[in-house]
């Protein structure tokens, strides 16, 4: 519901992205919500394949027990046994930093709500 | 010449078996692909974040942030997908020495067995020592050869082990922090949070008139703060961080959501509902008096005008009736509007004392018939009468005494007979989702850890929709009077987050309309004996959802008397029926009044549900 809600008020929304743009700012709210949401269950299934890679490096080494490649094959799983967390940590921090910068947004779109109100624009308060 | 009879030991000691190798190669390759699939979906999702969020010097890193882990993926992919390879071929690797050295131990048993058999032992006899010297030969050739697989498959773990990676043979593989598993649904419900609390707070700096136009021009996101609310501790955080002027300037210019935000402190909810009140109630009267004019002038009102003016009755008899409430408000018992949503019907909870510095918050939940217009000053007269029992309690008990109650119409309870949607749970499963976000958005604004220093008093159907709140969200102490009956999902007072022994429920005896909602139509028989305590026939039986009676031993209640009683000398009268407030509701009417119900004034079930309400039992012990 919300997420209809939403993109019925982006349409009205982005009939002010130019203005926006020309300002050298843009939020599209319902849209980078959409974004970040889809990113965030990508993150979710990537956090899921972390966990088989892992599993799967275990299952690895564990068919090469008392072999001489046991040991290359535990220092192989050492190295790479932080790449996979290393991208759902990536992942986590993009939708982070987005987080982070929404105040920042917000205080834009806030004045460009005050601007375009102001100036009697019939389009919406703001790009939001 | 090799002088020494061969022997099992010159084989090549194979250990792994290929089909495990094999699986683990499988399992590597398709992890990883897996992997890199996420990824590359993140990262071509995250591609278009440019397009719809960009603030130059905030954002300018945020379209590349997907760039490293979608190469980490495909390193780790590559380098997964390459080892894989070289486990599968180390596999037929495997498969190969096994058969051969399966061959050569057959042909050195067969070799043994005739120097056996000619006399020789470990000393190879002359003529068996050629056949001796070309198994040396070929043991020594699968020696090698396993030696070569294993070097193999070494060499394309070290190549693939990454170009930061130590390659230390031999060490084991546990120094990589481990995955850290993190909610992403709620990392982006944070970004969310974030973009819209900000948001409101600069809009705020500017005037109530700011927001007032973004509201208007948004409503779908006013709506939707309330509908899908950022958690009531962020509010909570938020709004403490928040100047006074700004803090005004969002009562009065988002008043309407700020009135009903949990995490909102409540003394600023009551100024916003204040604020509403002020403007939307004259704001209606206005229209319905037009409607009505036009009406007297028989113009025919268009479906939408008719839809309007029923609504308009509805709006104006809440507002109207809620500001009759806060009328009686006094410096003793203060009343305040601290939750106030004008659709249909129209929905209120009014508090009696201070929420925002109460030790102990206890929500009254009423039961069918009750709305906002008819009833919330009859309601709050009752929460203000259990909140007056509670203080004394609590002076006799020697504990705070600073409590509230709210007046909490915040559902939309069922029609009075002859409809039956009292017999139906559907409506208690709403109105019991309203009350959990309800006792959440106390803990949270309070900061209070979950469920404590909260209880709820329920009345008749309340405690249908009390107990189906309750299930899901912790309360200190429950008290269920003239239960309307409990739905089968919560099959006994254990299946309540409410702490064992906390949980009471009372009915009088001479209550014959709460067994209704259970499905029993009961009525007294004519008794020479006790009229106070009439006995009953059941006449008939209706079909409820709900027919369970929280007083049965199987449902584990504790039980208290709302019946006449002498309490440590004092007399205190018993329900007359089922309602709970009669003598307010008549007083409140400028009548003398005959009956006394519930929650009504010198009753025994107020004097006992004060005590349970605040932990205690109705002889006044601390209830661990």
């Amino acid at each position: 519901m919300a997420q209809a809600r939403m993109a019925q008020g982006s349409t009205a929304q982005n009939s002010t992205a130019q203005g926006s743009t020309a300002q050298g700012w843009h939020v599209d709210v319902a849209g980078a919500q959409a974004v970040v949401e889809r990113t965030a269950r990508a993150g979710t299934t990537a956090q899921a394949a972390a966990l088989d890679v892992d599993r799967a490096l275990q299952a690895v080494v564990g068919s090469l027990a008392g072999t001489a490649s046991a040991g290359a094959a535990q220092s192989f799983r050492a190295a790479r046994r932080d790449d996979a967390p290393a991208v759902v940590r990536g992942v986590v921090a993009a939708v982070t930093a987005a987080a982070a910068v929404a105040d920042a947004v917000a205080e834009a779109d806030a004045e460009m709500a005050d601007r375009t109100t102001a100036a009697g624009s019939s389009r919406g308060a703001g790009v939001r | 010449m090799t002088a020494t009879l061969i022997d099992e030991p010159a084989l090549p000691d194979v250990r792994p078996v290929a089909g495990a190798v094999v699986d683990g190669a499988d399992a590597l390759r398709n992890a990883t692909a897996g992997l890199r699939a996420a990824a590359h979906d993140a990262g071509r999702t995250w591609s278009g974040i440019d397009a719809v969020l960009r603030s130059p010097g905030a954002t300018d890193a945020l379209p590349r942030a997907m760039d490293a882990p979608v190469a980490t993926a495909d390193g780790l992919a590559s380098a997964g997908a390459a080892v894989a390879a070289a486990l599968e071929t180390f596999a037929d690797q495997v498969t190969t020495v096994r058969r051969r050295r399966r061959a050569l131990l057959a042909d050195i048993e067969e070799l043994r067995a005739r120097v056996s058999a000619s006399g020789g032992n470990d000393t190879v006899p002359v003529e068996h020592r050629a056949d001796n010297d070309e198994l040396h030969g070929r043991a020594r050739r699968l020696r090698s050869r396993w030696a070569q697989a294993q070097d193999d498959l070494n060499g394309v773990f070290r190549a693939r082990s990454g170009s930061g990676g130590l390659f230390l043979p031999g060490l084991g593989g546990g120094t990589a922090p481990p995955l850290v598993m993190v909610d992403l649904a709620g990392v982006a419900r944070g970004f969310d949070d974030a973009l819209r609390l900000p948001l409101l707070r600069q809009l705020a700096a500017r005037g109530p008139e700011a927001l007032g136009r973004w509201a208007a021009e948004h409503p779908h996101e006013a709506a939707r703060l309330l509908d899908h609310p950022p958690a009531a501790r962020t509010v909570a955080a938020w709004w403490d961080g928040l100047g006074t002027d700004e803090r005004t300037a969002l009562v009065t210019g988002f008043s309407a959501v700020v009135g009903n935000l949990e995490g909102v402190r409540y003394a600023d909810r009551a100024r916003a509902n204040r604020h509403t009140l002020e403007v939307e109630l004259p704001r209606a009267r206005a229209r319905y008096a037009a409607l009505s004019a036009d009406i007297a002038r028989s113009r025919p009102l268009s479906a939408a005008e008719r839809a309007e003016y029923t609504l308009l009755a509805e709006r104006v008899g809440a507002l109207a009736a809620l500001d009759r409430t806060l009328r009686a408000s006094t410096a003793a018992a203060p009343r305040t509007v601290v939750a106030l949503t004008l659709g249909s019907p129209p929905l209120a909870a009014v508090a009696v004392g201070d929420l925002d510095t109460a030790s102990r918050i206890t929500v009254a939940v009423p039961g069918m018939g009750n709305t906002v217009a008819g009833d919330i000053e009859a309601w709050t007269a009752g929460a203000g009468n259990l909140r007056e029992a509670q203080r004394s309690a609590a002076d006799r008990l020697g504990v705070d005494r600073d409590v509230a109650t709210v007046a909490w119409i915040g559902y939309d309870t069922p029609d009075m007979p002859p409809s039956v949607e009292v017999l139906g749970s559907r409506k208690a499963a709403a109105g019991a989702v309203r009350l959990r976000s309800f006792l959440e958005g106390a803990s949270g604004t309070r900061g209070w850890p979950a469920g404590a220093h909260l209880a709820v008093v329920a009345h008749s159907y309340g405690t249908t929709t009390a107990t189906l709140a309750v299930a899901q969200t912790p309360v200190a102490d429950l008290t269920l009077l003239a239960s309307a009956g409990i739905d089968p999902s919560v099959p006994d007072a254990r299946a309540v987050e409410v702490p064992r022994g906390h949980v009471w429920a009372s009915q009088a005896d001479r209550d014959f309309v709460a067994n209704v909602g259970r499905g029993s139509v009961e009525l007294p028989l004519p008794t020479a004996g006790d009229a106070s305590a009439p006995d009953r026939v059941t006449v008939a039986d209706l079909a409820s959802t709900h027919r369970l009676d929280p007083r049965a031993p199987g449902w584990r209640a504790r039980i208290f008397s709302s019946d006449d009683e002498v309490i440590e000398g004092r007399s205190f009268r018993g329900s007359d029926g089922h309602a709970a407030t009669p003598a307010a509701e008549a007083a409140l009417r400028g009548e003398p009044g005959k009956d006394v119900g519930y929650l009504d004034r010198g009753t025994s079930s107020l004097r006992n549900t004060a005590y349970t309400s605040l932990g205690f039992t109705p002889g006044g012990r601390k209830i661990p």
